[in-house]
Formats: structure tokens, C-alpha cells, sequence
């Protein structure tokens, strides 16, 4: 199978296509923009009729025209993408869902109103069924007397294969401040996860890894043995921020993806791919 | 009470507060180093159980190595004897060595180096190695850490009177870092 054209290519086939549909609109919109222009500027300005009738059909007609422009360029865009996106899928075995794909258990779902689910796309990949797409909820922000919608957009990556013998797991790398030993406390005390506190003090600096409190605690040592802790704190292995619950693995960063960086989202899923055979100690060939 | 004696008092308790809750992480971090030694130390044992079989392994096809056979027995009996990182540096580098070298008169040995028993203690030795080698960088590092907080300002103004001592790190000498070849015997 061949791989997908280079980005631009579609963008160029699509303005092209999107010349070919919208070509014919081209004057009418500029005679039409004209007019109206010609019309509205007479109206506007009934001393300087004949002036202002013609700065009104200019600007009118370049209106028009911008009009064609604007709508070759969103035609573009919205086909670039979507052939694409098709022609990566097909590559890749994978199946486009699109808009509308309700995933109610996957992160932030709960957060918010008016949550929104777009671009979804599945497929095979590793061993894993991926499901890979961009999420939104939005919250109200008020400053004084006027308020507005905040938009919370996300990429979102769930990757389903191997069970792990536990409810709940969260990897993730801490933050500039390191570990906060009392804020782990909280977290442990106040939810039904807890901080796990591996033999390296590097390790728990530089990582924070949470289990469900039901989880056990040898399981846990067998996966992140010496040999693991020591890789990962000198970053021979890197793991991406990895969380699991309801059987599937879960990556999510701010900001949708677009399709121009479907290859990246790739290089991503390979990158959780490589740390679940870990965590779910799958031998490597 | 006057506003001094107060304030004296605020920052009396706040002192204490502050040097109770750095005893407690110095204590933690104590631990740590405890718990990153006892992880090598059950690695170095299970090399040094290795030890027995690997001799007489290679006691059966090379009996003629009879001084390196006993040199590495003396020294695993040194090693099992050390009881910190300071002491078991020195001897388990030593050991390592020998161990190495007795693994290398497969090349001279033939018939020891198609041995499907030499072969297995082999690539067991290589992963006992590999354990070893993460689990003392873990204990390293929190050594360090460790040396780190009773060394520093304000850790070093109550470790030496709260018996806070330096830890040792365990050191690998060069020929202790070469990674145990495992040759596939075919």
C-alpha cells in the first residue's frame, strides 16, 4: 500500500477543486458585491451620490471577491483534511468515526458542559485497538459584569489490549517543583488512589506514580524493578503520562490535533504502546 | 507578656518545628539508603550462591585451574562477610573479576564451553549483573541524596549531633563495570 502524499499536495488538489466548485461564482460575487455596494454607499451618503455610489461599488466589489476567497480557503481546508485523513486511514488500516463519537468515560468528560467530541478515528496498531480523538468542554468565565465560554480542548488517545491486574494506574512525570510529599498525602487520603514510594528517592522525584488502593503491592514491585526504576530515572526508557482505567489505557494532551499531524499522533501511540508492554510486561520479541 | 517575649516565643516554636521536620526527613532519607542496600544486597547474595555451582562446573572440565578456583571461593566468603557498601565495594569488585575470568576459560575449555550447565550459570551471572548494576545506581542515588541533606545548611547543623553519619557509596571499580558476556552455546 502506498503511503499518503505529503499534506500539501492535498491542500493544493483541494484549492483546486474548490476553484473548480466555487469558479463560477467568482463574478457574479464581484458584480453583486458591486452593486449592492454602489446601492448601499448612494443611500448612505445622499449629497455625494455619484461619489459615494462608486466608493460604495468599490468596496462592495472587493467584498465580493474576498467572499470567494474566504470560501475557496474553508473548502480547502475542510477537504484537505478530510481526504487526508481518509488517505492516512487507509494506510493504515484504520477507520475515520468522526464528529460525534461519544466517549463518556474518557477524560474530563465530566468536566464542564457542552462537552464535545470530534475527529475520531480506530484502529489496530501494536496489538492495541487505538481510538484517537480531539475533546472540548467548555466552562464559564466572568470578569466583572461580562462573561464568556472558555473552550478546554484536548487530544485524546485510548489504548486497549492488555488487562492489568488493577483497577486504576496513573504514570506521570511531576512538574518543576518535584515531589510535594504532602500533596501526595492528600491525594492518597481524599481519593481511592494512592502514591506509590519506590526504593528511589530520584524515581519518586521525578516521577509520581498512583495505583488504586485495592492494588497489589507485589505486582507493583514486579513491574517497576530495579532494572525498570534505574532505566527510567537515567532515561534509557522513557514512558509517556500514562493512566488506566476501565480496562484501557488513556494518553491525553491540551490542544486538538489536526490532520496535517496524524503522523505525530502516530509516533505518540508507539511511544504508549512501548510503555504498556511494560507495565503490562509483554516480552518483546 | 510583653510583644518581644511573643515574638521570641513565636520563633522559638517555629525553630523547633522546622528542625523536628527536618530530623524526620533526614530519618526517611536514612531509610531509603536502607532499603536501596537491602535491594543490592539481595542481588550481590544471589551471586554469591552462584558461586558454589559455578565451580564446580568448571572444576569438572578444568581441573587444572585449581589456584582461581580457590582464589574466588576465598573471595566470595570475603564478600558474604561485608556487611556495608564500604566494605563490600572492595571485595565484590574482586569477586566480580574472578568470576569474569572464570567465565573466560570457556575459551580455553572446549568441552566446558559446550556445557549446558556452564551455559545457564552464564546467562544467569549476566542477569544477577544487570541487577546488580541498576540496583546499586539506585542506592547511589540515594546516597547521595542522603550526603546531600546532612551536608547542607540547615541539615548539617543537627546531623552530627543527631548521629546523622555519611553513607558510603557503592563503588565499582573499571573492570566491575564491563558488562558478563553470555555467549550462546550452540
Amino acid at each position: 500500500m502506498t503511503p499518503p502524499a505529503p499534506y500539501e499536495q492535498f491542500e493544493r488538489e483541494a484549492e483546486v477543486a474548490a476553484r473548480a466548485r466555487y469558479g463560477k461564482a467568482q463574478v457574479p460575487m464581484f458584480v453583486v458585491g458591486g452593486g449592492a455596494g454602489a446601492v448601499i454607499g448612494a443611500l448612505v451618503a445622499k449629497d455625494e451620490r455619484v461619489g459615494s455610489g462608486l466608493a460604495g461599488a468599490a468596496i462592495g466589489a472587493l467584498l465580493g471577491i474576498g467572499l470567494y476567497f474566504l470560501l475557496v480557503m474553508l473548502k480547502k481546508r475542510a477537504d484537505a483534511a478530510a481526504n487526508y485523513t481518509a488517505a492516512w486511514c487507509a494506510e493504515h488500516g484504520w477507520q475515520v468515526l468522526g464528529d460525534g463519537h461519544e466517549v463518556a468515560n474518557g477524560p474530563h468528560a465530566d468536566s464542564g458542559h457542552n462537552p464535545q467530541w470530534r475527529n475520531a478515528l480506530t484502529g489496530p496498531l501494536e496489538g492495541l485497538d487505538v481510538l484517537l480523538y480531539n475533546f472540548s468542554y467548555y466552562t464559564t468565565e466572568s470578569s466583572g459584569k461580562s462573561s464568556h465560554e472558555e473552550e478546554h480542548p484536548f487530544r485524546v488517545l485510548r489504548l486497549a489490549g492488555p488487562q492489568l491486574p488493577v483497577q486504576t494506574l496513573s504514570f506521570t512525570t511531576r512538574g518543576m517543583f518535584g515531589k510535594i510529599g504532602f500533596a501526595d498525602s492528600l491525594d492518597s487520603t481524599f481519593t481511592s488512589q494512592r502514591v506509590v514510594d519506590l526504593e528511589s528517592v530520584d524515581f519518586n522525584e521525578k516521577f509520581k506514580l498512583e495505583v488504586h488502593d485495592t492494588a497489589d503491592e507485589i505486582w507493583i514491585r514486579r513491574v517497576f524493578d530495579p532494572q525498570t526504576i534505574d532505566a527510567l530515572v537515567r532515561g534509557d526508557l522513557r514512558f509517556p503520562n500514562i493512566h488506566y482505567w476501565d480496562g484501557c489505557f488513556w494518553l491525553w494532551e491540551s490542544g486538538h490535533y489536526e490532520a496535517r499531524q496524524l503522523d505525530e499522533m502516530l509516533v505518540w501511540q508507539l511511544f504508549g504502546a512501548e510503555a504498556i508492554k511494560h507495565l503490562a510486561r509483554i516480552e518483546r520479541a | 507578656m510583653d510583644t518581644v517575649a511573643i515574638a521570641g516565643v513565636a520563633v522559638l516554636v517555629l525553630l523547633l518545628l522546622g528542625a523536628l521536620l527536618l530530623y524526620n526527613g533526614m530519618v526517611r532519607a536514612r531509610n531509603t539508603v536502607d532499603e536501596a542496600w537491602s535491594g543490592v544486597d539481595v542481588q550481590l547474595r544471589r551471586r554469591h550462591d552462584l558461586v558454589p555451582n559455578l565451580v564446580e562446573v568448571v572444576k569438572g572440565y578444568a581441573a587444572h585451574e585449581s589456584s582461581l578456583l580457590t582464589q574466588v571461593t576465598a573471595e566470595r566468603d570475603a564478600a558474604r562477610a561485608a556487611s556495608d557498601a564500604q566494605a563490600a565495594s572492595p571485595a565484590e569488585t574482586a569477586l566480580a573479576g574472578d568470576m569474569r575470568a572464570l567465565l573466560a576459560l570457556a575459551e580455553a575449555y572446549p568441552n566446558l564451553r559446550a556445557s549446558k550447565n556452564f551455559s545457564e550459570l552464564q546467562s544467569e551471572l549476566a542477569s544477577i549483573e544487570n541487577n546488580i548494576v541498576a540496583a546499586r545506581n539506585i542506592y547511589n542515588g540515594n546516597v547521595r541524596r542522603y550526603n546531600d541533606k546532612i551536608q547542607s545548611i540547615p541539615g548539617v547543623l543537627i546531623a552530627g549531633p543527631a548521629g546523622f553519619a555519611q553513607r558510603a557509596m557503592f563503588i565499582a571499580e573499571e573492570s566491575d563495570r564491563q558488562p558478563v558476556r553470555a555467549t550462546l552455546v550452540l
